[in-house]
């Protein structure tokens, strides 16, 4: 027995990858899912967006981010489109990562078309933009010189929506969904130098890293990772603005699967290692 | 000559665009929009730098028939396929260049990246079970901190007790928030000591090596 406890902590790692597969696979391939606990940080973002007037000041969704981390802030996106489009709340779209130009264009379009919505009157997508800082830096200036054209080539002037929005000062709120450092780099640049209200969506990695910007209002709210995107979905569904909840909600049972595997392998693991430790010291 | 123009540039512009930002006057502001459109054309310089230095890079590869030489092959064609279905398919008789480019993004590179990050899950899970070990008092904190988070993010915590969630919550709230706040004002001096070194001419690195 105590042979056996021994061995728990040198488990082939091939047995923890096969273990990892099937927690993940099998919530998919059953669809199981479950309610969950709301983090006040993204009830903040849901809350904020839900007080935007319709037809009102536009959001701006910067889509910053690559296809790696695509599976955690799609979810986030579509969720925060549709409680826009529900409500009559318009949208700017842009990425500051070349990656996102694609990836926002996919997703803007494909919400737009489930509500019927057009592109220049109700959204406008701008694709990516290079220079990074330098474009929430002009952006607070001169939005026409920021985004002289959409992603289609129409210019800035011939979009009916973007008619009155000059700088920062006519955009409801800038929404960061990053997986990396960008929603910092909107706090500093369009935040703290132009007054915009700065909300984000980020990676379950990089999400502790703006808990200060949360507690001192430079950050509205914040959906984090996977589990930000499906409490989004929730809330809307709650709400009624959308009939059912998409993919993150979904994979939040495989998450939660895996999690719980995880943290019985880090148990196993350490009764083996006092185990073989207690062994060693009889030795 | 070579390194005092840059100095001089760094040393005038760095002091200017720091009094600019305390007086936002007419003049001040049209000298920052000057700057911000020049810095985008710097920036898309970086960009053919890049490109200059991987199709180097490559086909060096190639020519010295270095080991996995046909990697490179598959990079530059790639690079270049592209490219060409990018820049072409902005013309509007061409524009089913331009579907096949999507097509290539969403359907090839999208799912192999995210196939490349998902298999990160499994060496973590991996790593997370054979280091994960309470061998000092300060690692079980770790532990019981790191399964409490686990927990409070995943419905199963509310299940085993209701406040798992809020207790998950006060964690990131306040030793996580101190311990970031910390590291964000240490970066913050560094930041400024730095940039202050640079537009004093004290720290030089950024000239490169070459030339005196």
């Amino acid at each position: 027995m105590i042979k056996f406890l021994s061995r728990l902590g040198k488990m082939d790692r091939r047995i923890v990858f096969i273990l990892l597969l099937a927690a993940i696979l099998i919530p998919l391939l059953f669809s199981i899912r479950q309610r969950f606990y709301v983090d006040e940080a993204t009830r903040r973002l849901y809350d904020y967006v839900d007080r935007i007037e319709p037809n009102g000041r536009p959001l701006l969704i910067s889509f910053d981010y690559d296809p790696q981390v695509a599976a955690e802030l799609d979810p986030m996106a579509r969720a925060v489109l549709r409680h826009c489009f529900a409500r009559g709340v318009r949208v700017i779209g842009m990425s500051l990562a070349p990656q996102g130009d694609a990836i926002g264009e996919a997703i803007v379009t494909q919400v737009a078309r489930e509500f019927g919505k057009k592109s220049g009157v109700d959204y406008s997508y701008f694709g990516f933009r290079p220079g990074g800082t330098i474009i929430m830096l002009q952006m607070g200036v001169n939005a026409k010189r920021a985004l002289p054209l959409d992603y289609y080539q129409v210019p800035y002037d011939s979009l009916p929506m973007m008619q009155n929005v000059h700088n920062y000062d006519d955009i409801a709120m800038v929404l960061s969904l990053a997986g990396s450092t960008y929603p910092y780099s909107w706090i500093i640049f369009a935040g703290t130098k132009f007054r915009v209200k700065v909300g984000a969506g980020q990676t379950a990695v990089m999400a502790p890293d703006n808990y200060p910007f949360l507690q001192t209002g430079q950050l509205v709210g914040q959906m984090g990772g996977m589990k930000g995107g499906a409490e989004y979905e929730q809330l809307i569904c709650d709400a009624g603005y959308y009939h059912k909840p998409d993919v993150a909600s979904k994979a939040m049972s495989a998450i939660a699967y895996s999690h719980l595997l995880i943290i019985l392998l880090i148990v196993l693991g350490n009764v083996g290692y006092f185990v073989s430790r207690r062994l060693e010291g009889r030795k | 000559m070579k390194r005092q123009i840059p100095l001089m540039l760094v040393l005038v512009l760095g002091i200017l665009f720091f009094v600019q930002f305390f007086v936002p006057s007419q003049l001040s502001m049209e000298i920052y929009q000057m700057a911000l459109q020049w810095s985008i054309v710097i920036g898309a310089f970086a960009i053919v730098l890049a490109i200059g230095s991987l199709v180097n890079h490559h086909t060096l590869k190639i020519k010295r028939r270095k080991e996995h030489f046909w990697n490179s092959y598959v990079t530059l064609f790639a690079l270049f396929a592209m490219a060409f279905l990018g820049i072409f398919g902005r013309i509007e008789s061409l524009s089913f260049m331009s579907a096949w480019f999507r097509k290539l993004f969403l359907y090839v590179q999208a799912p192999m990246d995210s196939a490349m990050f998902a298999i990160l899950a499994f060496y973590m899970a991996s790593a997370a079970y054979r280091a994960f070990r309470a061998r000092s008092k300060e690692a079980m904190l770790l532990l019981i901190s790191g399964f409490i988070i686990m927990l409070g993010v995943v419905p199963f915590g509310a299940y085993l007790w209701g406040r798992i969630p809020d207790i998950a919550e006060w964690i990131m709230m306040v030793p996580n928030m101190a311990a970031k706040r910390g590291i964000l004002f240490g970066v913050g001096l560094g930041m400024t000591a730095t940039s202050l070194k640079i537009i004093l001419g004290i720290e030089r690195n950024w000239l490169g090596g070459g030339g005196k």
